[in-house]
């Protein structure tokens, strides 16, 4: 053996970390769950003649070692800091604002179908008979301006919110958040900073705001008790790469026992029904899933996440009902809402393919209200709201 | 298969090396052949058929034309058979689709030619220039012909510089082919070129495409400067691309014991569009006078031939790059200045102060490259209209964000295009602490470029498509 010539420095590092991260990649175990990044890693493809031929079986390699590669954490890691070190942090897609914040950049907004969905949603309140509200929940970007980097890509939330406002007709009510929220000077942070959706004392503004319009009385806050849950990594936060990032708290709000007359106790009479493809699928008589509370995720502890079709019975609540079109943002604030209303439908467009009208209009008879409840990012990009409305058109 | 990829640096790279060290030196050009048509037929497993048959038709060829060396016209006429099938093929693969569609466009009467739609082999054109270097060579006795089939093979199919060059010519490998001295002096020089090159290609060109690509999602609001910020990030992200490549191309070699000649040196550095061409890609410049300026007559014939064989070169030149009209005018473009600078500016540059002929060669580079990357006429001259109007205003809100964000990567690439860190290299190469440096250097680009690997799904290379 030659004695170590410093001269070939660079040549022995090269050899030893490719050597090692080789001999690493080939000892360790295949991951089966990528927690960090919340998402199942890239499976070994199978080789086939047309795999190989059509290139795919080389971009599926080069996914599988990326996602099995030994520290791939810490690669990621590096990666964005690096990025963000490098001055490129206010072009990236997720930003790396003050006091801890993950941010969402904006996205490259689509106004002509921001346009066809609020004419969707005009005129299936037309349709109906029923009171119809539509909430906007604007970015966390627009309400917390002052937390962004110096140096960021321009939002559009204003032209946005304006075109929503200016499209929709008389029959749609608009509750109006983004004032308020951007006028909202109070300690307790409005939305997660690892997670694009808002907190649940986000959702309880926002609670209170659609009350005013409905014109019924919001529980104030003194009306429930609160449990906080540490360790909730949001979804921004697994696609940023920015570990080092401190996790979010999450909050359950429940209604304390006896404040409202006719309760006969925490949590009681309430009943969830998670119905997909028609079929219940699972039942609980609790709005919570706790069980999501252990999972790097947390959000989906509000009513189970995302389903086609949720149906919440609240014996103790007066008559009524309220159909929910939504996106996952509607989770934590509906849990309010339930005391208002013996029974809500959440419907989720991205999933649920039949009718909203039939619901709307069959149940127990009862004059059911509407409330359409989005992210700004969905309304204005999600292609799924002609489902709203295709049983209209094609009636007519 | 690319050499900025996971499966390359972690996989295949060091298979082919342990497997290549662990054998005796006589199967090691075997071993190449084969480790070749892994590596080419990752990509193509099919269009390898191409590349094999081109090797053996002119491995004959090379034979036949050494055994006729003497016989003048039947060795002329032999070559002139090989060229032309040579030049069928790549036109074939490369241009067949181009010009029947260009025929129909000019001519209705040929409305009936078929759409031609084949698949361009990788490094076609890389590989083609190679195999007509060496029977050239040959026919001009300025080489001996190849025995050995596998030799030939692993010349040909050689994976550093296989799919984006450099165009390393037959005589200048000859001898390594038939022997070489691997030694760890050339080994670690190979690590050093390699990973400068993946770091030119990982760490500035592919950012650098990210800020062109974004920015042309936003061409009309840009304004004159950012539309000027726009194609200088795409002529930064083409010269790191392929001058990366072509160092981790040359490094490879180095460490498998071969020696490639430098073919980018430092380009953006020239006063004139002339000292421009020396400088960049200079494989394929020396290819072309070679074996197309020089056989024309070159300059010794009169002026006008002069003027006409430059033409001649140029347009071939820009035709070799792809078959679009674009790169004809680019070529063509560069011939004309070229043109000019011999016979009118030369003595005019010389005077001028050196910052005004850097400006003089940069403008007219950049304008190059709009021509090279759009390959529409129409959107040439409407981006040329953005960078010189004020009529789209200075300089939009996206272009400003991008550009302010990008400044300190701009500036690295800027300065990494001069010869200043060579120059420093040089200095303090032999100082007691550099080799310390040098390894701390080499291991931080092997973990940015890894992780910038391991998170990216924004790898493209330029030149995959000539």
């Amino acid at each position: 053996m030659k004695k170590f010539r410093k001269e070939y420095a660079c040549a022995f590092v090269f050899i030893a970390f490719i050597g090692m991260m080789l001999v690493l990649f080939a000892v360790l175990p295949g991951k089966t769950y990528l927690t960090d990044e919340k998402r199942k890693p890239a499976e070994m493809p199978s080789l086939t003649w047309r795999s190989l031929r059509d290139g795919t079986f080389g971009d599926d390699m080069d996914s599988y070692i990326s996602d099995n590669f030994a520290g791939r954490k810490f690669f990621v890691g590096l990666n964005a800091y690096y990025d963000y070190i490098s001055g490129r942090g206010g072009t990236l897609d997720i930003y790396n604002a003050k006091d801890g914040y993950l941010i969402n950049g904006p996205v490259t907004p689509d106004t002509e179908r921001l346009s066809r969905n609020i004419d969707i949603i005009d005129r299936f309140a037309e349709h109906i008979d029923s009171r119809v509200y539509l909430c906007v929940v604007p970015s966390a970007a627009y309400v917390m301006e002052d937390r962004l980097p110096c140096v960021h890509m321009p939002y559009h939330d204003d032209e946005l919110l304006d075109i929503i406002e200016d499209g929709l007709s008389d029959s749609v009510t608009y509750v109006d958040l983004a004032g308020s929220f951007r006028e909202y000077s109070g300690n307790e942070p409005l939305f997660y900073r690892t997670d694009h959706h808002w907190t649940t004392y986000g959702a309880y503004e926002g609670y209170v705001e659609i009350c005013k319009s409905m014109g019924i009385e919001a529980a104030s806050r003194e009306d429930f008790t609160v449990s906080r849950y540490e360790g909730f990594y949001g979804t921004t936060y697994s696609q940023s790469g920015y570990w080092l990032t401190e996790p979010d708290t999450v909050e359950i709000w429940e209604r304390n026992a006896g404040a409202d007359a006719g309760a006969d106790g925490k949590g009681s009479g309430v009943t969830v029904y998670i119905e997909e493809n028609g079929k219940v699928v699972k039942q609980r008589d609790s709005l919570y899933f706790t069980e999501h509370l252990s999972e790097p995720d947390m959000y989906p502890v509000f009513v189970d996440g995302n389903h086609p079709l949720v149906r919440i019975i609240n014996e103790n609540a007066p008559e009524g009902r309220l159909v929910v079109i939504k996106d996952s943002f509607a989770h934590c604030l509906v849990p309010f809402l339930s005391e208002h209303y013996r029974e809500i439908d959440m419907i989720d467009l991205r999933y649920y393919k039949g009718s909203s009208s039939d619901i709307v209009n069959g149940g127990s008879g009862d004059k059911c209200d509407v409330l359409f409840v989005y992210g700004l990012d969905d309304i204005v990009n999600d292609s799924n709201f002609p489902w709203l409305t295709r049983d209209i058109m094609r009636s007519e | 298969m690319v050499f900025s990829s996971l499966i390359f640096i972690f996989l295949y790279l060091p298979a082919v090396l342990m497997i290549y060290y662990a054998l005796p030196k006589r199967f090691r050009n075997l071993f190449l052949f084969f480790a070749n048509l892994v590596f080419y037929a990752w990509g193509e497993p099919v269009l390898v058929v191409v590349m094999l048959f081109s090797t053996v038709v002119n491995y004959i060829y090379g034979i036949v034309i050494a055994r006729y060396r003497e016989k003048e016209r039947a060795a002329k006429a032999i070559l002139v058979t090989c060229i032309a099938v040579n030049l069928l093929l790549l036109g074939f693969f490369k241009y067949a689709g181009f010009i029947t569609g260009l025929m129909k466009d000019l001519f209705p009467f040929m409305s009936a030619l078929p759409e031609i739609d084949v698949p361009l082999p990788i490094g076609i054109s890389f590989y083609t220039f190679q195999i007509m270097s060496y029977v050239i060579d040959v026919y001009r006795k300025e080489t001996p012909a190849q025995k050995s089939l596998v030799t030939f093979g692993t010349y040909v199919a050689l994976f550093p510089q296989l799919i984006a060059g450099p165009i390393v010519r037959y005589r200048d490998v000859a001898e390594q082919l038939d022997s070489r001295t691997e030694s760890m002096e050339l080994f670690t020089h190979g690590v050093k070129l390699f990973l400068v090159g993946l770091a030119k290609k990982v760490l500035i060109a592919n950012q650098m495409s990210v800020l062109w690509e974004t920015l042309l999602k936003y061409r009309s609001e840009n304004g004159i400067l950012g539309s000027w910020v726009g194609i200088t990030a795409f002529s930064f992200q083409i010269y790191f691309d392929f001058s990366g490549y072509s160092d981790m191309a040359r490094g490879l070699g180095n460490m498998l014991g071969f020696e490639f000649l430098v073919n980018f040196d430092h380009p953006y550095i020239s006063k004139s569009i002339t000292e421009f061409w020396r400088r960049w890609h200079i494989s394929l410049g020396t290819w072309f006078r070679e074996y197309v300026y020089i056989p024309l007559g070159g300059n010794r014939k009169g002026t006008a031939r002069t003027v006409l064989n430059l033409l001649i070169v140029w347009f071939l030149t820009g035709f070799w790059h792809g078959a679009g009209l674009n790169f004809i005018l680019w070529g063509l473009y560069f011939g004309v200045i070229l043109i000019i600078e011999k016979f009118v500016l030369k003595n005019f540059l010389a005077k001028l102060p050196k910052a005004a002929s850097h400006i003089y060669a940069l403008v007219l580079i950049i304008i190059g490259w709009v021509i090279f990357y759009f390959e529409d006429t129409g959107e040439i001259f409407e981006y040329i209209r953005y960078m010189f109007s004020f009529s789209h205003g200075i300089m939009g809100k996206e272009a400003l964000t991008l550009t302010v964000s990008y400044i300190p990567l701009i500036l690295i690439a800027a300065a990494a295009s001069t010869p200043l860190a060579s120059r420093l290299y040089v200095r303090i190469k032999d100082m007691r602490f550099t080799w310390l440096a040098e390894a701390a250097c080499a291991l931080l680009c092997l973990l940015l470029c890894t992780a910038a690997l391991v998170s990216s799904s924004y790898n493209p290379f330029l030149y995959f498509r000539f």
